[in-house]
C-alpha cells in the first residue's frame, strides 16, 4: 500500500500551458484537409451534448476535436474509437459540420501513420 | 460461299463467343457444387421456359424500359429484337434456300451478296421484303439513338451518362452496323437485283449513278468490318450486358443467388448496361449536382476496379435507382458490400458497454439514437401505450447503445455486430414478447438480428394493431396530412400500408407525387459520409417542396431522422405518425367534451 501524502487540500495540476511552437498539428491539418467542414466548427459542443456514446462514457468530441487542434493527440485513437457514428451529433450541428464524415477520416488517418496518438 | 470480306466478322465472332464462353465456364465452375447439381434439374423444368420467356421479354423487347419510356423501350425493342429477328429470319432463310442447316454462320448475315439471282423462288421475295422490313425497324431504332443525343428529355433521361472512351467506340461500331447493312445490300441490289422492298429502288436508284459493281464488295467490307469491330469491343464495353444480362437471368430463374452471392454480384456487375436510369432518378444529380458517383459510375469503377473512396461512399442509399433499375441490379446491397470490402481492419471499440437488463416487461420500446434526438416521438410513444394499457418498458430511456445499422452502413459491419450483440442480451434479459422501434434505421437490424427472439415492429405497425383490436380509439379531423415514406421502411422494409391506414383514421391523406416505391430521400441519410450539408440541403428543400406540392395542414412521416431533417427546412409541422395518433386519443376522461376537435385545435396550435 502506498504511503499516504498529507492532505493540504489542494493539489499541484500538471502544466497546461500550449506551446505553439513545439505542437505538432500535423495530424489537425490532414483531417481538415480530409473533411474541410471541420473548418466551420465553432466547437459549441451541441455533439458532445446529443452523444449516443458521450451517456456510457468520457467520449466527448468538442473535446477531441480542440485536442486535435492545438496538436493533443495522445488519447486520440482510444478516445475516438468509442463513437458508435449513429449520426446524431451531424444531424444537429448548427453549423453543418460533417462529423460522421470527419471522425472516420480521423480514424483512418490513425490508421495509416501508426503510432500517432497511442 | 466464301469471299474474304467474311474474315473481320468471323473473327470477331469467334473471338466474342470465346470470351463469353470463357467467362460463363467460369461462373459455372465457381458455382457450389449443390447449385450445379440444382442447374441441371432445373434445365429439364418450368425454370427453363420462364427464363426464355424473361430473357424474351426483357432482353429482347425490353418491357421494363417500355415502363420507363415508350421512346426509350422503343429504341433498344428496335435495336434488340429488330437485330435478333434479322439473325433468326436470317438464318431460316437460309436453311430454306440451301436445304440444310449446315452453312457457314457467316453466309446468313451476307445472304444478299451469296444468293445467286437466279434461283429466286417465290418465297425468297417474302423473305427479301421481311429482311428488308425488320432491317427498317433497326434503323429507325439507331436513328432514335441519334435523335436521343440531341433530346434526351423526350426518353426521360434527365442526365445523360458520362461514357468511356471504350463505351463510345463500341457505340459508334454498333450505330454503323445497320446504315452499313442497307449500304451493302443495296448496292449488291443494284449489281444483281435481288433484295425486298427498300434494297431494291435504292439499288436501282444508286446505279443510275453509282459504279455499283465496284463498290458493293467495298461496302460489304465496311460493314464486316464494323461487325467484327463490335463484337471484339463488346466484352470491354457496356455491351458485355448483352450476354451477361442472359446470365443474370438464369441465375434468378434457377434460384442460385443465395448460395452464390459472391458469383451473383460479379453478374450484376456485369449485367449493367449503362443506360443512366439510376442517374435520372437520383436525387443527389437532380437537387444538388453530385453526378459522378451514382450507381452506373459505381458499378462501371468496380468492373474496372478503379472504384475510389469518394465514390463509393458518396450515396444515400435511399434505394431509388435500386426500384428503378430495368436489369434489376441490387444497386445498394452492391455498394454496401464494396464498402465492407475496402473497410479497414475491425477495431474493438465498445468495451465500455456493460450489460444492462431492461425492466420485465411484455413489450420493449427502443427509441433509438435518432428516438432520442427528437423526444416528441417517444414521449408520444409512452403516452400511446399508456393509453392502449400496454405492460412496457422504455429500453433506451437512459441512454441508447446504438442499433449499429449506421456502422454497416459505412462498411463497419464487425465493428457493428458488438453493438447488435450487446442490444441482443439487454433485449433477451427483458423477457419481453414484443420489440416496438420509432426509428426505421434501428427496425432494420432489429428485424433482421432479433425476430428469431421475439416479434418486431416498427411502430406504425404496432399503433396499428392497437386501433384495430380497439385498445385505443381515435378521432378524426379536418387536417390534410401529406404522408413522407421514410426510405428505410418503405423501400427496405415494404411498410407502405400500416401508416396510411392510421393516417387516414385521423387526418385527410393527399396525393403526393413521389410516393410509395417512388418515394423521395429526406436528406438526412445516414450512408453518405462525403456529402456536403449545402448538397444534403439542397435535397432536403427539393424533397420537401415536392411532398407539400398540394399544400397540405401538416406533413406526417414515421422517421424521426426524416422528421429531424425536414423540420430545419419546413413551414408547415412536420410529425411523426406517433405524435399525430397521441394526439388524437380518445381518453375516457375527456369522452364528454368532443375531443375529436379537441385533438384537431391541439394539431393546429403547431401551425400558428
Amino acid at each position: 500500500m502506498q504511503e499516504k501524502t498529507v492532505e493540504w487540500g489542494y493539489s499541484i495540476n500538471k502544466d497546461n500551458q500550449i506551446d505553439y511552437d513545439r505542437a505538432d498539428i500535423g495530424l489537425a491539418m490532414k483531417a481538415r484537409a480530409a473533411e474541410p467542414s471541420l473548418d466551420v466548427c465553432i466547437a459549441c459542443g451541441t455533439c458532445a451534448a446529443t452523444c449516443s456514446a458521450g451517456q456510457f462514457t468520457s467520449f466527448n468530441l468538442r473535446r477531441l476535436m480542440l485536442m486535435l487542434s492545438i496538436g493533443r493527440t495522445k488519447n486520440l485513437r482510444k478516445e475516438i474509437r468509442k463513437c458508435m457514428v449513429c449520426g446524431k451529433c451531424q444531424t444537429i450541428c448548427p453549423r453543418g459540420v460533417n462529423t460522421r464524415g470527419a471522425i472516420l477520416a480521423i480514424e483512418k488517418l490513425l490508421g495509416a501513420e501508426g503510432v500517432i496518438g497511442v | 460461299m466464301f469471299h474474304p470480306f467474311v474474315i473481320p466478322f468471323c473473327g470477331g465472332l469467334l473471338f466474342l463467343l470465346g470470351i463469353v464462353g470463357w467467362k460463363s465456364g467460369q461462373w459455372l465452375v465457381r458455382l457450389d457444387s449443390d447449385s450445379r447439381r440444382q442447374l441441371l434439374k432445373g434445365i429439364l423444368s418450368g425454370k427453363t421456359l420462364a427464363a426464355l420467356r424473361e430473357i424474351f421479354f426483357e432482353s429482347l423487347l425490353h418491357r421494363n424500359l417500355f415502363r420507363q419510356n415508350a421512346l426509350l423501350g422503343y429504341m433498344h425493342m428496335s435495336l434488340a429484337f429488330g437485330w435478333f429477328l434479322l439473325i433468326a429470319v436470317g438464318n431460316l432463310h437460309c436453311i430454306m434456300a440451301s436445304g440444310t442447316i449446315l452453312h457457314p454462320p457467316y453466309v446468313p448475315v451476307f445472304y444478299q451478296f451469296f444468293a445467286s439471282p437466279a434461283g429466286l423462288q417465290a418465297h425468297e421475295s417474302v423473305f427479301n421484303n421481311v429482311m428488308d422490313g425488320l432491317l427498317l425497324l433497326t434503323l429507325s431504332g439507331v436513328s432514335l439513338a441519334w435523335f436521343k443525343r440531341m433530346v434526351p428529355h423526350a426518353f426521360g433521361t434527365a442526365r445523360p451518362v458520362v461514357h468511356t472512351t471504350g463505351d463510345r467506340f463500341a457505340l459508334l461500331a454498333l450505330w454503323l452496323v445497320f446504315p452499313l447493312r442497307l449500304a451493302a445490300e443495296s448496292l449488291m441490289a443494284g449489281v444483281n437485283g435481288n433484295g425486298g422492298f427498300i434494297t431494291v429502288p435504292l439499288g436501282h436508284y444508286a446505279s443510275g449513278f453509282l459504279p455499283v459493281t465496284l463498290l458493293a464488295v467495298p461496302a460489304y467490307w465496311a460493314y464486316s468490318l464494323v461487325l467484327g469491330t463490335f463484337f471484339c469491343s463488346l466484352p470491354f464495353s457496356r455491351y458485355l450486358h448483352i450476354p451477361a444480362e442472359v446470365g443474370l437471368i438464369l441465375f434468378r430463374q434457377y434460384s442460385l443467388r443465395d448460395k452464390n452471392e459472391e458469383v451473383y454480384r460479379e453478374v450484376e456487375i456485369d449485367s449493367c448496361s449503362r443506360c443512366g436510369i439510376c442517374l435520372s432518378t437520383c436525387q443527389m444529380a437532380a437537387a444538388a449536382d453530385v453526378c459522378h458517383t451514382q450507381s452506373v459510375y459505381f458499378l462501371r469503377d468496380t468492373r474496372s476496379r478503379k472504384i475510389i473512396e469518394s465514390t463509393l461512399h458518396n450515396c444515400m442509399l435511399c434505394g431509388r435507382c435500386k426500384e428503378a433499375c430495368p436489369v434489376g441490379i441490387n444497386t445498394d446491397g452492391l455498394r454496401l458490400n464494396a464498402r465492407q470490402q475496402t473497410a479497414a481492419e475491425p477495431s474493438s471499440r465498445y468495451d465500455y458497454l456493460h450489460e444492462s437488463t431492461p425492466r420485465q416487461a411484455e413489450v420493449l420500446y427502443f427509441a433509438g439514437c435518432m428516438g432520442h434526438l427528437v423526444p416528441g416521438v417517444s414521449k408520444a410513444m409512452t403516452a400511446i401505450f399508456d393509453a392502449a394499457g400496454v405492460h412496457y418498458c422504455y429500453m433506451d430511456e437512459q441512454g441508447t447503445v446504438c442499433c449499429g445499422r449506421p456502422l454497416v452502413l459505412v462498411g463497419k459491419a464487425a465493428e457493428a455486430k458488438a453493438l447488435i450483440e450487446h442490444n441482443r442480451r439487454a433485449i433477451r434479459n427483458s423477457g419481453a414478447h414484443t420489440l416496438v422501434t420509432s426509428c426505421p434505421i434501428c427496425y432494420q437490424v432489429c428485424a433482421s438480428e432479433y425476430s428469431s427472439d421475439l416479434a418486431v415492429m416498427h411502430h406504425t405497425e404496432f399503433i396499428r394493431n392497437l386501433i384495430e383490436q380497439g385498445s385505443i380509439e381515435v378521432f378524426p379531423t379536418t387536417l390534410t396530412a401529406a404522408y413522407h415514406d421514410p426510405c428505410e421502411l418503405g423501400r427496405r422494409a415494404g411498410i407502405y400500408r400500416e401508416p396510411r391506414e392510421v393516417l387516414s383514421r385521423i387526418a385527410v391523406l393527399v396525393t403526393v407525387s413521389h410516393e410509395g416505391k417512388n418515394s423521395l430521400c429526406c436528406g438526412g441519410s445516414l450512408a453518405n459520409t462525403v456529402i456536403t450539408y449545402e448538397q444534403r440541403r439542397a435535397i432536403t428543400v427539393e424533397a420537401y417542396r415536392t411532398l407539400t406540392a398540394e399544400n397540405p395542414d401538416i406533413l406526417v412521416t414515421a422517421c424521426p431522422l426524416c422528421k429531424k431533417t425536414f423540420g430545419s427546412s419546413a413551414s408547415i409541422p412536420v410529425r411523426d405518425i406517433a405524435e399525430v395518433v397521441a394526439e388524437s386519443i380518445v381518453r375516457p376522461d375527456r369522452k364528454r367534451h368532443a375531443p375529436g376537435r379537441d385533438a384537431e385545435l391541439k394539431l393546429q396550435v403547431y401551425q400558428q
